[in-house]
């Protein structure tokens, strides 16, 4: 007995695999884009990198169970062009998917809008989306109606992620602007709206054409072609400047703590008080080692069109700048800090200069690894080198203490203002890696 | 001509034999493409390109093809028991696969190649399990939300990506050893018409065997 046309059952699968996919891929890494739109954006396209591939593995196997019910006959004794039944099963999939995606873009939309301070959702953002979920579901039943059953689903999503893979890999080239894709930091960019535009038009209209050109309607296919290409070209023109600087997002943001000054581009200045508070932080513990009322400003930017003139609008004095760079956040929207603090003790207690000696592992504490070591005791950070990716592994298995736990007990029972003074003096050699065990007393 | 007969309902014929070949061509290319997966892993040589364990799906859906059993109201209404049969079937799958894929890894000289066989058979057992679990139609099911699991970035945590990481390779065949094992045992039980299927009694949808080709 054959069953209904469509199978009820089996019409919520691509909303559920496509909610899943973009939660898990956009969610897995808030902490990029959290409070950005361009990251967020930015973001949710290269959800699509996992999503599409599933959403179209879902739809090939959609249709062949389809295909097994009735849609074969209906395509058999159609009045109207062969076609349509199979496009009509792309647009259901493909709505039943979108709705997915717009289910799984919904919570990073509303989490950003929560947190940012600068910018505004792209308004055209969506199109390229909705274009990829309707490309890859009408591939994915395609893939369904033409090969043998037991292969049409990983054939469709392998070779989905193949195709979309390299079309971000040949990134440095002309394909980057024709994949919504953009596995770029984008925090000071804006995409002008007929990118977004034109990345989902021709997306849709050459997925349409080769749906068609499989399923009996070669004449239309060429026209859709054609379309297709008119829109890819302009796209091809601009390739890898498919984007533009965003001076606004380039001006700079202070906050000033009780110690130090923060300065921080626009588009992170979500991310201003965290900074100001944790560098604090470390500005009261290391008091003598770094000068109090010092500047930080945040560089990321450095080499984007715009920053030397926002940089110059900061009026930046060089000659009392501090001794510290601004901790690497580029790929973050979120302060971790973890990292931030350890990346600025490690800017103030130099590594001794390299000599002749080689270090068995483990070997007896050396001066810098007792001043490292207390600070990331004060500062609460781990030793054992989890607390960020490449932190540095300090604890019992590398570093023996034992010799040197008079020196580290000296240098906790120091009182704050003698502190300042022992830092003041030693700042040099200890930035220098050269201080020895001498100095401790 | 019995053994061919019997290779033949399980799927093993020259267009079969077409297809594995090709996936397995395809492989090689896919081992060309990757994204970033975590900086700076990549710079130190300690993964694998996303595109290879991506591609290793679909030899690993090709294998299983030979999981078939034929119409599903014939296995139901089977004569006689096929659990040893099935047994001595879908184990001897799984070892060729593992063979073929380190035929395949000894010609990749750039890639771990332990690392590739050990996927390669992991994603299989995946693919085997899947069968037993959902039925043929749905081998690719398991392999592809493992990879999707693996492959976006800090889902699962770093320490454990298996499907990735070189020096994870033993765990990785630990990994392959037990879903291997749960395969087997599984598809001995409920051949490839698979458990939800006989439990929904969805096999009936494809019954007609005119309309499956």
């Amino acid at each position: 007995m054959i069953r209904p046309v469509l199978v009820p059952w089996r019409r919520g699968w691509p909303l559920v695999a496509a909610v899943a996919a973009t939660q898990t891929v956009v969610l897995a890494w808030w902490e990029s884009w959290v409070g950005s739109w361009s990251a967020t954006a930015a973001a949710l396209g290269q959800a699509l990198i996992v999503t599409g591939p599933v959403a179209a593995a879902v739809a090939a196997w959609m249709a062949r169970a389809e295909r097994s019910g009735g849609t074969k006959l209906l395509r058999l004794a159609s009045s109207r062009a062969s076609h349509v039944p199979v496009l009509r099963m792309g647009y259901e999939c493909s709505v039943w998917a979108g709705s997915g995606m717009l289910l799984g873009v919904a919570v990073p939309v509303i989490w950003t809008a929560r947190v940012a301070e600068f910018g505004n959702p792209p308004p055209w953002g969506w199109v390229p989306l909705a274009a990829g979920i309707f490309g890859v579901c009408l591939l994915g039943v395609s893939a369904g109606m033409r090969l043998h059953p037991h292969y049409a689903a990983a054939v469709a999503a392998v070779g989905i992620y193949g195709a979309t893979v390299i079309g971000v890999l040949a990134g440095d080239e002309i394909l980057a602007a024709l994949t919504p894709y953009d596995t770029r930091a984008t925090f000071f960019y804006a995409t002008p709206a007929w990118v977004y535009l034109a990345q989902g038009g021709w997306f849709a209209l050459a997925t349409a054409a080769v749906a068609g050109a499989l399923h009996g309607a070669g004449r239309t296919a060429g026209v859709l072609a054609v379309a297709a290409g008119m829109l890819a070209a302009p796209l091809l023109l601009v390739g890898y400047n498919d984007r533009r600087p965003d001076p606004a997002a380039l001006e700079f943001v202070c906050a000033t703590g009780s110690r130090v000054e923060v300065c921080m581009p626009r588009a992170k200045a979500h991310m201003l008080t965290d900074i100001v508070d944790t560098a604090d932080e470390f500005w009261k513990l290391a008091d003598g080692l770094v000068s109090p009322g010092a500047r930080l400003v945040d560089e990321e930017a450095r080499g984007i069109p715009g920053f030397d003139a926002a940089f110059a609008a900061l009026g930046v004095d060089t000659e009392g700048a501090p001794n510290v760079p601004f901790p690497d956040i580029s790929a973050v929207t979120r302060l971790d800090r973890a990292e931030f603090l350890g990346s600025l003790v490690g800017a103030v207690v130099g590594q001794p200069p390299a000599g002749d000696t080689v270090l068995t592992i483990p070997y007896p504490a050396r001066p810098g690894d007792v001043l490292t070591r207390w600070f990331y005791d004060r500062l609460g950070l781990p030793l054992d080198g989890s607390g960020w990716p490449g932190a540095p592994v300090l604890d019992e298995r590398v570093v023996d203490y034992s010799s040197a736990a008079d020196y580290l007990e000296w240098l906790s029972d120091l009182s704050p203002d003698d502190r300042q003074r022992w830092f003041a003096t030693y700042r040099d050699e200890i930035e220098a890696g050269t201080i020895r065990f001498d100095a401790f007393r | 001509m019995m053994f061919v007969a019997i290779l033949r309902v399980h799927g093993l014929d020259r267009r079969w034999v077409a297809w594995s070949t090709a996936t397995w061509l395809s492989v090689y290319l896919f081992g060309a493409v990757a994204l970033p997966l975590r900086y700076p892993a990549e710079l130190r040589g300690e993964v694998v390109a996303t595109g290879l364990v991506v591609g290793l799906i679909l030899p690993a859906v090709a294998v299983t093809r030979l999981l078939d059993e034929g119409p599903a109201f014939q296995v139901l209404t089977a004569a006689r028991p096929m659990l040893t049969s099935r047994l001595g079937w879908s184990s001897a799958v799984l070892v060729g696969q593992a063979a073929v894929a380190a035929l395949v890894a000894s010609g990749m000289s750039t890639t771990p190649q332990l690392l590739v066989v050990a996927d390669a058979l992991l994603l299989t057992a995946a693919a085997a399990l899947s069968v037993a679990l959902f039925g043929s139609s749905l081998a690719w099911l398991l392999p592809l939300l493992l990879v999707s699991v693996f492959t976006a970035p800090d889902v699962v945590p770093w320490s454990v990506n298996v499907l990735y990481r070189h020096t994870l390779a033993p765990l990785t065949f630990g990994v392959a050893a037990v879903l291997s094992v749960a395969a087997v045992a599984t598809y001995a039980f409920t051949g490839s018409v698979g458990l939800w299927s006989r439990w929904r009694g969805t096999w009936k949808d494809t019954a007609d065997p005119a309309q499956d080709s």
